[in-house]
């Protein structure tokens, strides 16, 4: 939960969110996808260890989005969050991120890669740079950001641009856990491999000390 | 079996289809395949699923009239049919064995089956992988620059496409004979139809739009990837089945110079004429141009090809080259039948998802010595030029507007010459 560390505020009293979510078996990254993919990378897409990555790679995204009359926005964060580029790998492979926040993409490979998206969140193409090289971008929409690799079409990574400073990453076993909730009326967002866009699945109201569990079946 | 050829050989059935049926039957089977696919992924087990239904559609409007003789492939199709589409029907068998397939329909309805392959991913750890099938060429590095945003433009190369006057199905008697087949290219608005009018499939320098049938072994470290393999046909003649007692053999090795700079070379020989070449006569096809050969000389007649591949970028700036040389041995001609070609192309991306790109081609033949004594090019040399630009809606849509030009060399033809411009959607399933 990388940028959450760094975006979480310091509540005394605050809830905890957590459960499970059944995120259902098609959402995983099709081989077959990456298999095609690389066929086109003549040898080296087959056996690289960024094509195994890319191919075991799924989880989820959870965040509490505050609703209900009299709320307010939540200032735009202004810091920052790396994805890195380390064996032909998108590192981590899903980055959740909180509306404003800089992403760096430094090259930690020996070779080229030209980081690029079309989502409509935010549209961008790095170009090709090399090792030791970085190049930020600023996410401004909520959303989610599909990133891939010009270079490298087994690559890929997922940025989840939230409205929200309260969120978690699924875990393998599909638990997620936020914590430092304010009180207030909530409702729960959820994004998986499997969809295009967050989804809101329910509500939830919370009290400044509750401890709410939730099973979440998008 | 020779070269695919799916349903374009059966005209009646052809015929029977009204236009209104067609397009019926193309909307019908892209519905149908996108359906599949969805379907198929909303159905697959995690991580590995066991089929997957993809592909590409292009839908094209050219506008002006297409210079036939340049563009077209045996099937009478190009990058600019209004519509192609081509898509994979692909099997996870474990997790490191896959089956991948290719199946292309020109205008929707016309069905097949161009590629079908197992691939053994890292073979008993290895690092080797190996492909078995009908494979897609490993030869050059054009292969990976066919499909969607790896084809800036709308045509290919010349080099994989354009066909030359020599032919695998029939053997020109003399150079005489060859030179009135260079002739006759000009006034066969269908050249390059096995169809067509001339009775003979001529042979592109290396005909990417139909894959070989074969085994080839590959794998890579940080800094290099190698491939060899052995095919029934030839890079000019892709076959189904062995229609000659000899195998190609091709080899490819690929630098990765510093840390943006791909350099490959690839190497390739073995028999191009196929059975039909001594069977002409006997079918009633054959004119007064060609001749019946014997067993011996039908295997030893081979083809050499020899490439160079370089690919580059920089910030926004993409570069791909190649060239080719390229030999045939023709039974009854004493030299040599030599092509010389390259290819270039440039893009640069404006902004995130629109770019600019040209490209610009080449062939040269050699000459031959005619009857009289003079010497004489076997084939008209031909250069092409384009320049356009594309923008992705996201990764699997793709607009490509361009325009092409092509020049036979010493040829005022209008039929190969102006310009041809067209506009070109490319939607990924």
């Amino acid at each position: 939960m990388p940028a959450a560390a760094v975006w979480l505020p310091a509540v005394v009293l605050a809830a905890v969110v957590s459960g499970t979510v059944a995120i259902p078996p098609s959402a995983a990254p099709s081989r077959l996808e990456l298999e095609r993919s690389a066929k086109f990378i003549h040898g080296p897409g087959a056996t690289d260890p960024g094509f195994e990555s890319s191919a075991n790679a799924t989880t989820g995204v959870v965040a509490l989005v505050r609703v209900g009359p009299g709320v307010r926005m939540f200032e735009p964060a202004r810091g920052r969050a790396t994805l890195d580029q380390v064996d032909k790998t998108f590192i981590p492979a899903l980055l959740p991120i909180v509306v404003g926040t800089t992403v760096d993409f430094p090259n930690q490979d020996e070779i080229y890669h030209n980081v690029f998206s079309y989502s409509r969140p935010k549209r961008f193409d790095l170009g090709r740079y090399a090792s030791g090289e970085k190049r930020s971008v600023t996410f401004d929409t909520p959303g989610v950001v599909r990133v891939f690799c010009e270079i490298h079409s087994f690559m890929r990574a997922t940025i989840v641009v939230l409205p929200t400073p309260y969120f978690a990453v699924v875990d393998d076993a599909g638990g997620f856990e936020v914590r430092g909730v304010p009180s207030g009326e909530y409702q729960l967002l959820l994004w998986h491999e499997g969809l295009a866009d967050l989804v809101p699945v329910r509500s939830v109201s919370l009290a400044a000390t509750d401890s709410v569990r939730v099973r979440l079946e998008p | 079996m020779r070269r695919a050829r799916p349903i374009a050989a059966r005209p009646a059935v052809r015929r029977a289809l009204t236009a209104r049926a067609r397009h019926f039957a193309a909307f019908t089977t892209a519905a149908a395949l996108v359906t599949l696919a969805a379907s198929a992924r909303a159905h697959a087990a995690p991580g590995l699923d066991a089929v997957r239904v993809s592909g590409l559609i292009d839908l094209t409007a050219k506008l002006n009239r297409e210079r036939v003789v340049a563009n077209i492939d045996n099937d009478g199709e190009s990058t600019y049919s209004a519509l192609f589409v081509r898509f994979n029907l692909d099997f996870q068998v474990s997790e490191k064995t896959t089956v991948l397939t290719e199946i292309f329909a020109p205008g929707g309805y016309r069905f097949g089956l161009y590629g079908a392959y197992v691939r053994f991913r890292d073979v008993v750890g290895t690092g080797v992988s190996v492909q078995a099938g009908k494979l897609p060429s490993f030869f050059g590095g054009y292969s990976s620059h066919s499909y969607g945003r790896g084809r800036p433009l709308i045509s290919y190369p010349l080099l994989y496409q354009y066909h030359t006057v020599l032919a695998a199905d029939a053997v020109p008697r003399d150079a005489a004979a060859l030179l009135e087949w260079k002739e006759a290219r000009l006034g066969d608005p269908q050249f390059g139809q096995v169809s067509g009018s001339l009775g003979r499939a001529p042979l592109p320098l290396h005909y990417d739009r139909c894959w070989d049938t074969g085994i080839e072994l590959f794998t890579s470290t940080e800094r290099v990837e190698a491939s060899v393999g052995v095919t029934t046909g030839t890079l000019s003649n892709p076959l189904d089945e062995d229609e000659n007692s000899g195998k190609q053999f091709v080899g490819r090795l690929v630098l990765l110079v510093g840390a943006g700079t791909r350099l490959g070379v690839s190497a390739a020989h073995g028999p191009y004429l196929n059975v039909c070449a001594t069977c002409l006569e006997g079918d009633g096809i054959a004119d007064s141009s060609t001749t019946r050969i014997d067993r011996d000389a039908f295997d030893a007649a081979s083809e050499i090809s020899l490439g160079a591949d370089l690919e580059w970028g920089m910030r926004h700036f993409q570069l791909y080259a190649e060239g080719m040389h390229k030999r045939w041995e023709s039974p009854w001609i004493r030299e040599d039948l030599l092509a010389n070609a390259y290819h270039t192309e440039l893009k640069y991306t404006i902004i995130p998802g629109l770019y600019a790109a040209v490209a610009y081609g080449e062939i040269l033949f050699n000459a031959i010595e005619r009857a009289d004594g003079a010497e004489e090019q076997w084939d008209y040399s031909i250069r092409r030029f384009e320049t356009g630009v594309g923008y992705l809606f996201d990764p699997r849509t793709l607009l490509r507007v361009s325009v092409q030009w092509n020049e036979l060399y010493g040829v005022e033809d209008e039929d190969v010459e102006g310009a041809l411009p067209a506009v070109q959607l490319e939607v990924g399933f």
